[in-house]
């Protein structure tokens, strides 16, 4: 069904999805568009473009060729490419057009690795989909395709989900690490961004796998499936976030599983009370998820409600929380939850019923507002938890604490 | 074997005095190879530069992922609150009820847009071009119940390489809603640049001399009604290549001649330029003052530039090779060009620059070797343009984007201003800073 967005922006889209999980692969990676697919991935969702020299590129395609099928131009310029260059794979990406005229993209993909020898995977993309779909998509291609069967007892964690469509950046890496150094679990892979491939082959030799996004969660799935690797979900960002979280891990880790598999450390806060609030926190789910969790921990009695329009999983969901269709849908909902204070994306703003009634925090999200500047939501992002305690002790009746 | 194919075998990278007297169009346009997207990719896009036209709305009709750069870009601009997404799905193309989506939409929109626009344009992407909708019925409906012009544009680049690529397609568009006027009058309307000539431009006392103008441009229009008087021209300006429909459209529709005379650096181009203009006038023109100024302006720049190196970018003009052949002239080290094609009005600078400067490089800017081997040592000392800064890796860049403000020798004297300027600098902008203040626009 189709919508309409007159205060929001298209978000990221599937193909971003997938060139950013596979950015740091070492593969060459082929938008299949004329221009303006790759554009936005590079130009607007990628923010590692501008220093790196990662193999994104556009096939070039032209309205000619579309109609009359012409794949052998791909074929050549892929085949030229990858005799200048060594990759470890090719990837062969999808867009609106190719899906319009029917582009065999796994077929494709099988004669792309006929005829270079690479292994080469295809990815059905179409511009309807949003990144979450193209990441999950992305993640457990390249597990079933390149993840080697262990040959060493379990050991260790791998990252499953830290893409910078997430806002997964280096700072947040480096408190992962910390919290894996306290479980006394030694980093296998990260899957999102940093490791090659030489890293996600030994992934199925993980104890344990922390999954920091949902778009993993279909990965985790699998590998648990697969290889029988534990999976603990969230996001540390607090010191009793890290704390929790390190917890969770060393125990599922070491065989108990009943921690596992689900968000440590919940938490919980008494409804009611003279100072009760409603907090709606929007955005990826498993970092609302772990601020809620953070928030609770205040136990100040707040109504917090987690909504997301990207990828969900009903076992992380509350009762009250909300996957969010569009534009209007999402507003509407908006003016039923009559929040006091409202976390997200600083353009999620425009959503609000009354902007003088709630309080908004900005959390900027780059599958929402990509390469927008938000000096305040940058400084949120660096403590979301203190921004919106900050916000919820600076609304009027309440005290600070 | 042909020069575009023997640039495609050195990578995308080549001396000029090897290409040989047939250039073709340079680097095919499809390129015989993948494309690589630098961040310094883009311009000023589609939307961008509809949303010239004042009080006019956009509804993009497409997949989610098609609108969401323009959408982006329209936050950094400011312009968000002109332009809506109907955002479809594979199941209403798949099932037909896309047209119907539109219809359904386009009253809701209406409702909703406060203050009323005086023109909505539809743009479809590439898709549409190959689904062939006819949406003349649609926009005569639409006229007929909401007394405003209605326009489709496109937004598919899939037809790069045509006759009408976007870029010239969306010009053609806006001017499309341009009505007879009730009479004609001096004034001359500058069709093709972004951004309307420079005030300083030696071209406005020309034609004041010669009993003729104002020069007016779509960016100096304040609402849709100034926008009408464009339709008064005597004469239109193209002044760069995406202006080239929509002259000769107008031409068509209004009975508007038109003038090809491309931004121009060189004193023989410059020269060439005056005659042109005074010819499809019928007037003298007289261009004498503005030549000192230029004069003015290479001293400052040679004095701030010294024996510094130079890379001159595509997206900075569109004839790079003419302002490489006017800054050689004057004593400037040009060692590269980056552009991925020659336009027909940039073969005489082109050749002048084969016979006098066979060294200078050509590169193109999505060969995917500039992704790989972009260099971590600078192979230029200065960058004029965005792209030539970040593919030389230039320690500065002077940021002349796409001839804005540009015209004659007020336009030279304004390159080397800048060139000066961004050469003295004690402690330069960063090129990605420069970049994301700029907004380019994919």
């Amino acid at each position: 069904m189709s919508f309409l967005l007159t205060r929001l922006p298209p978000f990221a889209a599937d193909y971003s999805g997938v060139a950013s999980a596979l950015h740091d692969l070492g593969g060459l990676v082929v938008i299949h568009d004329a221009s303006g697919c790759t554009g936005s991935y590079t130009g607007y969702d990628e923010p590692r473009w501008f220093a790196g020299r990662a193999s994104v590129f556009c096939s070039g395609l032209r309205e000619l060729d579309a109609i009359m099928g012409n794949d052998q131009k791909l074929l050549d310029n892929i085949l030229r490419t990858t005799r200048e260059r060594d990759y470890g794979f090719v990837a062969v990406v999808a867009s609106p057009v190719p899906m319009l005229v029917g582009f065999d993209v796994d077929g494709f993909a099988s004669l792309v690795e006929h005829e270079t020898g690479l292994p080469a995977l295809g990815f059905a993309t179409t511009g309807f989909g949003l990144y979450d779909r193209g990441l999950s998509a992305a993640f457990l291609a390249v597990a079933k395709r390149f993840v080697a069967e262990p040959e060493a007892p379990p050991a260790g964690a791998s990252l499953l989900g830290a893409s910078p469509l997430d806002d997964i950046g280096p700072p947040t890496l480096e408190t992962l690490r910390r919290v894996l150094d306290r479980a006394g679990l030694p980093l296998v892979s990260v899957w999102g961004q940093e490791s090659g491939l030489a890293a996600i082959e030994g992934a199925a030799g993980a104890a344990v796998n922390l999954v920091v996004a949902a778009s993993a969660l279909p990965l985790a799935r699998f590998m648990k499936r697969r290889w029988g690797i534990p999976f603990v979900t969230g996001l540390p960002l607090d010191a009793d976030g890290e704390a929790g979280l390190a917890a969770a891990l060393a125990a599922a880790a070491s065989g108990d599983r009943s921690p596992a598999e689900r968000t440590p450390a919940r938490g919980t806060g008494p409804a009611g009370g003279a100072d009760h609030r409603t907090v709606v926190l929007i955005g990826e789910q498993i970092r609302m998820t772990a601020l809620r969790a953070a928030l609770r921990r205040r136990q100040d009695g707040s109504t917090i409600r987690v909504a997301s329009f990207f990828a969900w999983d009903e076992s992380l969901a509350e009762p009250g929380d909300c996957r969010l269709a569009d534009e209007d849908r999402a507003a509407g909902w908006l003016a039923s939850a009559d929040a006091d204070l409202v976390a997200g994306d600083p353009l999620l703003a425009a959503l609000l019923p009354d902007p003088a009634r709630a309080r908004f925090v900005a959390l900027p999200h780059r599958a929402v507002s990509a390469r927008l500047d938000h000096p305040a939501g940058g400084r949120c992002m660096a403590d979301p938890v203190g921004a919106v305690r900050a916000a919820l002790d600076d609304m009027p009746g309440r005290t600070g604490r | 074997m042909s020069g575009a194919e023997r640039l495609g075998a050195a990578h995308g990278r080549v001396r000029i005095g090897d290409i040989g007297p047939d250039a073709g169009q340079l680097f095919d346009e499809g390129a015989g190879c993948l494309h690589y997207c630098a961040p310094t990719h883009g311009g000023w896009g589609v939307l961008r530069t509809a949303l010239l036209v004042p009080e006019l709305y956009v509804l993009f009709v497409c997949p989610a992922a098609c609108g969401r750069h323009g959408a982006i870009a329209a936050f950094e601009q400011g312009l968000k609150h002109r332009v809506g997404y109907l955002c479809i799905e594979d199941e209403e193309i798949v099932l037909g009820s896309y047209e119907d989506e539109i219809r359904r939409t386009v009253p809701l929109l209406m409702e909703r847009l406060a203050p009323r626009p005086k023109a909505v344009m539809i743009v479809v992407s590439c898709i549409d071009d190959l689904l062939g909708t006819d949406y003349a019925p649609m926009v005569a409906d639409f006229e007929a119940e909401h007394g405003i012009p209605f326009r489709i544009g496109r937004m598919n680049p899939i037809t790069m390489g045509s006759g009408l690529p976007p870029q010239r397609r969306v010009q053609r568009d806006m001017y499309d809603l341009l009505a007879p006027a009730p009479a004609r009058d001096g004034s001359i309307g500058l069709i093709g640049p972004f951004r309307p000539l420079a005030p300083e431009s030696e071209l406005h006392g020309m034609l004041a001399r010669a009993g003729l103008g104002p020069i007016r441009h779509v960016a100096d229009c304040a609402t849709f009604a100034d926008f009408q008087a464009m339709a008064a021209a005597r004469l239109n300006l193209v002044t760069r290549p995406e202006g080239l429909a929509a002259a000769e459209h107008l031409e068509k529709t209004l009975g508007t001649p038109f003038v090809v005379a491309p931004v121009a650096f060189s004193a023989e181009t410059i020269a060439a330029r005056w005659d042109a203009i005074a010819a499809a006038l019928g007037v003298p023109l007289d261009a004498a003052p503005g030549r000192d100024a230029a004069d003015r302006a290479a001293a400052r720049a040679h004095a701030a530039v010294g024996a510094r190196t130079l890379a001159i970018d595509g997206t900075a003009t569109c004839s790079p090779f003419d302002l490489a052949r006017a800054l050689i002239e004057r004593g400037f080290a040009v060692v590269e060009v980056v552009a991925h094609q020659l336009p027909a009005h940039e073969r005489p600078a082109f050749a002048w620059l084969a016979a006098h400067a066979p060294d200078l490089v050509v590169s193109s800017p999505i060969h995917p070797a500039r992704s790989w081997s972009r260099p971590d040592r600078p192979t230029a000392d200065i960058a004029i343009g965005f792209s030539a800064g970040y593919l030389t890796a230039a320690p500065v860049t002077v940021p002349i984007s796409f001839d804005e403000g540009l015209y004659g020798c007020h336009g030279l004297a304004t390159v080397l201003d800048a060139l000066a300027a961004s050469a003295s600098a004690a402690r330069p902008d960063t090129l990605e800073d420069m970049v994301r203040a700029y907004g380019l626009v994919v």
